[in-house]
Order: structure tokens, then C-alpha cells, then sequence
């Protein structure tokens, strides 16, 4: 795999040397990045199953997702507008993926005492991070764009697979450049500590941007006149970079193309390179600022607030069935509240229910009231649900920290309900971003939809709970804070997502059966789901210390 | 100022911004001239590490001026960094790699070439007597395993200046009596080590100059015969009486005699 990249980069070696970039160390540091993320870490709390195999169930889930994706846009009769929607999905899908996963791998600061002291540029060094993303998101986006890639060659022949790839390739570096462009000139304007606190909601902003333009311009467009319809283009479509790449793969059939296809063509290859350049020539001393900025470890000192923590350790008395279990819930509250990438890799969800809501209940702004009344039944329990489905990416995260090695404190303490501090970080990240939601959404709910939809609100609030434990269970969740965030697990981080929202539609399926039953019957299931949710935490403390369990803590001993 | 090497003017460096801001240097003059050791000490947080990180260009954003090699830090630093290596406090390497893999990515970023790198890094690994281990992954070693490469790498490119922060931290006492002659045989070389330590008895035996900084400026600064005289008979009292933590024995007992034991 590494020999593989190595090859691609070296094709480019020229270019890269246009670039400014001195092309020895470029070379030696990618070669040294992928060499590290291919050798498995020998932490104690080991990952499921090995790196090679991660990458493969990448491979097969996300070809998989990108069929459905090419079977969708396939429908349309068009071939460019086919592309044109096929490009959008897979560039879309790429930018979250950048968004929520590889923003920390872009500014992380962890290897500042092995990089700057040496005689590297800010333009190999951002080349460097750019670079080793693309690897990564260029993987995903190759296994989503297979299946098309096949759909294409078949229908079309001839060397217009070759482009499609290529246009593939191209995708992945525009939703890179563009997504690194925008930070870059957040950074412009606001330093250091500031930068890192802004680029969270940068984050947010970013993701309901593009989700929601993604979600809600199809809506626009009859979807029955699109299996007709051939894209004409408008003066909009030159600023429209999906449109770029399906011109440029519809030049490779070589049948009769007008002006305004080349230039959209041109734009396909010209705009990725010039972005490049610009970038690497003209933003990279900002991205070495943003980095040196990190090696400050004598920040101002600030005394936390600890009202917050006070609240939350008053209800822990009430959620936690044990002394291990509130140290596991504390350790989530202080954690988690203060760590950057925890909140970086969790927020921008946030901002996607939102449009989620949004889109499913369809506001009319001139008569907010009665349009929001007048929703469907599926609707209103969908939008139930979501709301609460987003707590569910913080659970997946809770792992994940920089510092796993801090781990030897679960192994050198008497201890041996591990289960327990599972559990009680779970139920912290459920008090911290479920109850919130479920609060926020029960009086407008009830106002709007009336008192019957309380027991469906009661329902979908546990249900998400129940997706969370099942999940936990099903992906063999490790102890808080013990894994350190691999390059290779990122992709599996947003499939898990996906995987977790295809229950997330069941679960609404399911409320939305019983809006059918008596209000007393649901109150009834409510009950049973809750047990069923005190079972499985039982269940999740007692694997922990069982010797069956999924994890033992046997692998930390060799790290003491 | 002639034959200095290093030439620092009115350094200050501050973190955060308004209420939050906290001035960690606030004035720091010196001028260093080549093959000495500078034994750069201070209590935590008086900002040793700090002007460690700007010297090494780690930290480009400062208030000032510092010339290395009669060149700008500022605006010269690449040319800067070539001649120069870091030793971290932190134990910052790549440890999935071998120690050869680790000195190899090291020299190249230097633009050493493949034999020259070879030899320096054969040399080196046996030096500290780590030849069996240089093909096994880092992952696996000791602190001060890890601190040995550490310190390997820090001076692969041959530097003119070497800093050091905390560069003993973990060692075993043959290999702290290993570094401690590998310090002076550099400096005889004309190399110039700077040098951030809490380990006041290696600080008083091998500096020819000592700086104590404390709450970020310079309380005192000389050998350690001129500063013995007019202060205290040994470096460690020395530091206690500058930096105002005299009262030791007495916060023990308190400690003792508190909450502790009950």
C-alpha cells in the first residue's frame, strides 16, 4: 500500500518541485507517515482486528454505499447530468469526511517537536498534511466511486474509465484544497488560540452549509422531469465544480461537444492545479503559524469553571450505580468539555441534524406555525428521532484521545470493574447531548403536535439509547479515552455513522408504529425498553470483568 | 558581541490576550559565543523551555531580537535550523519506527546523503550501545532508550549549536556520565550546547557558564565560581536563595504535620 502511494507521489515529482516544495523531504516524510500508519500500535486496549482488514471493510461497506449512489444518479437519462449528481454525492460525502474526521489530522500539533526544529518549509509541510489526507480520502472516495466506475465502462467503453478515475482523483483534491482554503483564511483573520476554538464552529458552519445546499437544491427540481431532462448550462454551472468533472469525463467519449463543455472541461484540470499552487505558494506560512501556535504547552492558566461539573456530579449520584462508575461518568464530563478534537469531531453532526430537521419538516418562513402543524405523522417522529440520533456520534468518539497512554491508571489502580467506567462515561455523553435535545424539543412538540406525541418523544429518546448501547456492544466499544486517533480508522469512524443511521430509520419506523397504538401501550414499550437498556448496561459492566468479555486489560501490562 | 554566536535582544514572549495574557519572558539579553556550555536553569514555568522552543525556531512568534550565526531568526530561520539540532523534553519521536528508520528520516530531512548518514548513525548507535536494537520498532523501548535516540537525532546534522532540554531525563547513571562527556568532547569541537536541566549537580560540573532565569528574566548569570562566591557554596542553594523557595524544610513539615497524616 505504502509502495503503491509512493509510486502516485512520485509521478508528480516536477510538479511538486514547481510548487516550492523541496522534493527529498517531502519524500521521506510521506514515505515515514504511511510506513507508521500501516504498523499496527501496540497499545493495550487493542483495536479490533488488524489494519489491513479495517481498510478492507472500508472498502466493501463504502462500494457498497457508492452502488446505491450510481444506481440513483444512473436514473437519470443524461449522462452529464447522471455525472453531475454522482460528482456532487461523492464531493459532498468527501467534505464531511474532511470536515469531521481529518481537520485534527490537518493541524495536529503532536509532531511540532519532531518537525520544526528542522529545516522544513511551511509549504513542504502543508503539502505534507494535504498530501497524506488525500491518501486516505482519495481511498474512500475510489470505494464509493467503484461501482459507478463499473456502470460507466460497461455502458460507455473506450478510455472514459480512465477519465472517470482521474475525475475522481480531481474531486477529492478540490473538496481538499477547498475545505483547507476556507480554514486557511479563518486563520487569516483570527490567531492562535481563537483560530482553534472558531474552526469547531467553522465546522458546523461548513457542514450545514454544504449538507444542507445538498439536501435542499434536488428538492428544487422535479424528479420527474429529470429523467428526461439534459443539463444545459447556466451561468452558475462554471461555478459549480461537479459539473466540471462530468464535462471533463464526457469529453473523453469524443462525440461532438460544444464551447461551453470545454470550458467547464478546462475548469475540471485548471482550477485543482491553480488551487494547489495558490495554496501551497501563497497560504502555507498561515498553516506553519497555525501549527507553531500548538507548541505553547504554557498557556495562559485559567481556573475552570466548575459550576457545570458540580451540576452533573449532583445528578451522577442519581445515574451511577456505583463510587467506579461517577469517576468514569467525571472523567467523561471534564474530558470531553475541554478536549478540542473531541468537540471537533462531534459538532459538525450537530449542525447536520439540524438541517436534517429542517429538510424533514419543511418550514414554510411566511406561516411558520401551521406549516410545521400540517406534517406528515412520518415526519414529525422522524424529526423526533434525529434530534436525538446526533448524542449518538459523541458515544463513538468517546475512545478517542492523544493521549492513550494515560490508560495505565485503569491497570495500576485496584481495580476490577472496568465495565463500570464505560458505562458511567456513556451515561455522561447521554445526560450531556441527549437530555439537552429532548428537553429543547419536548414543549414545542407538544405545542405544536399536542400531548399525544409524548409518549413517541419518551420512546424515540430511549430508542436512541438503545442504538447507542446496541452500537457499543456491536462495534465492541474499548474504555474511554484509551485509543489513540489512527489515520486508518477514520474512514470506519464516519461508516459506523452510516451504519448507525440506517438503524436510526428503523428506530423511526418503529415510533412511528406505535403513534397507531394507545398512548398507554406505548407508555407500556417505553417501560420495556428501559429495562431492556438496564439490562445491557449490567450486560456492558459484566463484560468488562468477565473473562469472555469482548477486551481484557491483559495487552497494558507490557506497556508498564 | 564579536565572535558571538548567538546574540538575544530584549526577548519577550507572552501567551493568550488581555486578562487571559500571561508574559512568560520579559526581556531576555545574551549574547553566547561558540564552544561554550550553557547551563540554562531556572524553576518550572520561569521560561526555559520557551526560549528553547524560539531559539529552535519552534516558536517563530516572539518579541525582539535573536541572531543565530550573525542571522535573523525571524526571517533566516531555514538557513538557521540546517546547523543547528534540539534535544525535547518531551519524549517526541516516532516510535513505530527502528532507531535506524528514526535516525535515517532525521539525516534526510537534513539532506544528508545515504553514506554519509550510514556512518553517523553507526557511529552513534554504538556510542550509547544501542547497535542490537537499531532494527527493532521504538515502541517496545525504555524512557531512557528512547531518550538515547532522542539525543541521537538532535545531533546527526553535525550542528554547531546544540540545544537541550532536559536531555538526562530517564537516563541510567552510565549513559548520564556518557552524555556528560559527549557534551564536553563537543564543545572542545567548538560546538556550542545550551543546555535546560533541574540536575544541578551535572549543571555545576559541566557548565562554563550558567543562566538562571526566574519568572522570566535573568536573576543571575556566570561561571559557577563568580556566582558560588557571592551567593551560596553550592548550585542547588544557590537556585533556592535566587528563586525564592528557601522555606523547603519547612513546607515538608507542614506537609507532615497537616492533612497528610490524617
Amino acid at each position: 500500500m505504502v509502495q503503491v502511494a509512493l509510486f502516485l507521489v512520485r509521478l508528480f515529482k516536477t510538479p511538486i518541485q514547481w510548487l516550492g516544495v523541496d522534493y527529498p523531504q517531502f519524500e521521506i516524510l510521506i514515505r515515514t507517515k504511511l510506513t507508521m500508519d500501516f504498523r499496527s500500535s501496540p497499545t493495550g486496549f487493542q483495536i479490533s482486528g488488524s489494519k489491513k482488514s479495517t481498510l478492507l471493510y472500508q472498502l466493501l461497506t463504502f462500494s457498497l454505499i457508492g452502488l446505491l449512489f450510481g444506481v440513483a444518479a444512473f436514473s437519470v437519462g443524461d449522462l452529464i447530468l447522471s455525472l453531475t449528481i454522482f460528482f456532487t454525492v461523492i464531493m459532498v460525502s468527501l467534505t464531511m469526511t474532511v470536515i469531521s474526521e481529518f481537520t485534527t489530522v490537518l493541524f495536529d500539533q503532536r509532531d511540532n517537536y519532531i518537525l520544526l526544529p528542522r529545516p522544513i518549509s511551511n509549504r513542504t509541510l502543508l503539502l505534507l498534511r494535504l498530501v497524506h489526507i488525500q491518501f486516505y480520502i482519495g481511498f474512500i472516495a475510489l470505494a464509493l466511486s467503484l461501482a459507478t466506475g463499473i456502470i460507466v465502462a460497461v455502458k460507455y467503453k473506450g478510455i472514459i474509465i480512465l477519465i472517470y478515475f482521474i475525475a475522481i482523483g480531481l474531486s477529492t483534491w478540490m473538496t481538499l484544497i477547498f475545505t483547507t482554503f476556507i480554514y486557511l483564511m479563518i486563520s487569516k483573520v483570527v490567531n492562535g488560540e481563537r483560530f482553534k476554538d472558531l474552526i469547531t464552529y467553522a465546522q458546523i458552519a461548513i457542514a450545514i452549509i454544504i449538507f444542507g445546499s445538498y439536501q435542499i437544491i434536488p428538492r428544487l427540481i422535479d424528479a420527474a422531469v429529470l429523467k428526461n431532462v439534459t443539463m444545459s448550462v447556466h451561468w452558475w454551472t462554471y461555478f459549480f465544480p461537479p459539473a466540471w468533472l462530468a464535462a471533463l469525463v464526457k469529453l473523453s467519449l469524443f462525440t461532438p461537444v460544444t464551447t461551453p463543455f470545454l470550458l467547464l472541461s478546462f475548469l475540471a484540470v485548471f482550477v485543482p492545479i491553480t488551487g494547489a499552487v495558490f495554496l501551497i505558494r501563497s497560504m502555507s506560512k498561515g498553516f506553519g503559524n497555525i501549527l507553531a501556535d500548538g507548541s505553547s504547552e504554557t498557556v495562559s492558566p485559567k481556573n475552570i469553571r466548575t459550576l457545570n461539573t458540580r451540576l452533573t456530579s449532583r445528578i451522577n449520584k442519581f445515574l451511577c450505580i456505583s463510587e467506579i462508575e461517577k469517576a468514569g461518568w467525571n472523567l467523561a464530563v471534564a474530558t470531553t468539555s475541554r478536549d478540542r478534537k473531541f468537540k471537533q469531531s462531534v459538532y459538525p453532526f450537530f449542525g447536520i441534524m439540524i438541517v436534517f430537521g429542517v429538510i424533514i419538516l419543511k418550514p414554510d418562513l411566511t406561516n411558520l406555525a401551521v406549516s410545521l402543524q400540517e406534517n406528515g405523522e412520518l415526519s414529525k417522529y422522524f424529526f423526533i428521532v434525529i434530534c436525538g440520533f446526533s448524542g449518538s456520534t459523541a458515544i463513538l468518539q468517546l475512545p478517542y484521545t492523544d493521549t492513550p497512554e494515560a490508560a495505565w491508571i485503569y491497570k495500576a489502580l485496584p481495580l476490577k470493574e472496568h465495565g463500570h467506567l464505560l458505562t458511567g462515561a456513556v451515561k455522561a455523553i447521554l445526560f450531556m447531548f441527549i437530555i439537552p435535545i429532548y428537553l429543547l424539543i419536548t414543549i414545542p412538540s407538544i405545542l405544536l403536535w399536542g400531548s399525544s406525541v409524548f409518549p413517541q418523544i419518551i420512546l424515540s429518546g430511549l430508542g436512541n439509547v438503545l442504538l447507542v448501547l446496541i452500537a457499543i456492544i456491536f462495534q465492541k466499544m474499548e474504555l474511554p479515552f484509551t485509543q489513540v486517533r489512527e489515520m486508518h480508522q477514520k474512514g470506519t469512524n464516519s461508516l459506523r455513522a452510516i451504519l448507525n443511521m440506517i438503524l436510526m430509520f428503523l428506530l423511526v419506523g418503529f415510533v412511528y408504529a406505535t403513534s397507531f397504538l394507545s398512548g398507554w401501550i406505548t407508555i407500556l414499550i417505553c417501560g420495556l425498553v428501559a429495562g431492556l437498556i438496564v439490562l445491557i448496561l449490567r450486560f456492558i459492566r459484566k463484560s468488562w470483568i468477565s473473562p469472555k468479555g469482548w477486551v481484557t486489560l491483559r495487552n497494558i501490562e507490557e506497556r508498564l | 558581541m564579536e565572535n558571538s554566536q548567538i546574540t538575544i535582544r530584549n526577548l519577550k514572549k507572552s501567551y493568550g490576550k488581555g486578562d487571559d495574557k500571561n508574559e512568560v519572558l520579559k526581556g531576555i539579553n545574551l549574547i553566547i559565543h561558540p564552544g561554550q556550555i550553557i547551563g540554562y536553569i531556572g524553576p518550572n514555568g520561569a521560561g526555559k523551555s520557551t526560549t528553547v522552543k524560539i531559539l529552535c525556531g519552534i516558536l517563530p512568534d516572539f518579541a525582539g531580537e535573536v541572531t543565530i550565526f550573525g542571522k535573523d531568526l525571524k526571517t533566516e530561520s531555514m538557513e538557521i535550523k540546517k546547523h543547528i539540532g534540539y534535544v525535547p523534553e518531551t519524549g517526541a519521536l516516532y516510535d513505530l519506527l527502528t532507531p535506524n528508520e528514526y535516525l535515517s528520516f532525521i539525516g534526510t530531512l537534513y539532506g544528508l546523503d545515504k553514506d554519509k548518514l550510514e556512518s553517523r548513525a553507526g557511529n552513534l548507535l554504538s556510542f550509547f550501545g544501542m547497535e542490537k536494537h537499531s532494527d527493532q520498532r521504538m515502541d517496545t523501548f525504555s524512557k531512557g532508550m528512547k531518550q538515547k535516540i532522542l539525543i541521537m537525532a538532535g545531533i546527526i546534522n553535525n550542528p554547531d549549536i546544540i540545544f537541550l532540554d532536559e536531555p538526562l531525563s530517564g537516563l541510567d547513571a552510565n549513559t548520564v556520565i556518557l552524555v556528560k562527556d559527549l557534551l564536553i568532547r563537543l564543545a572542545k569541537d567548538g560546538k556550542t550546547i545550551f543546555y535546560c536541566s533541574h540536575l544541578m549537580d551535572v549543571v555545576e560540573k559541566i557548565s562554563d557558564r550558567i543562566i538562571l532565569i526566574n519568572n522570566g528574566i535573568v536573576v543571575a548569570d556566570g561561571t559557577f565560581e563568580e556566582l558560588k562566591t557571592e551567593k551560596a557554596g553550592t548550585l542547588e542553594m544557590l537556585f533556592a536563595q535566587l528563586t525564592g523557595r528557601k522555606d523547603n524544610e519547612i513546607n515538608t513539615e507542614n506537609l507532615f504535620n497537616g492533612s497528610h497524616k490524617n
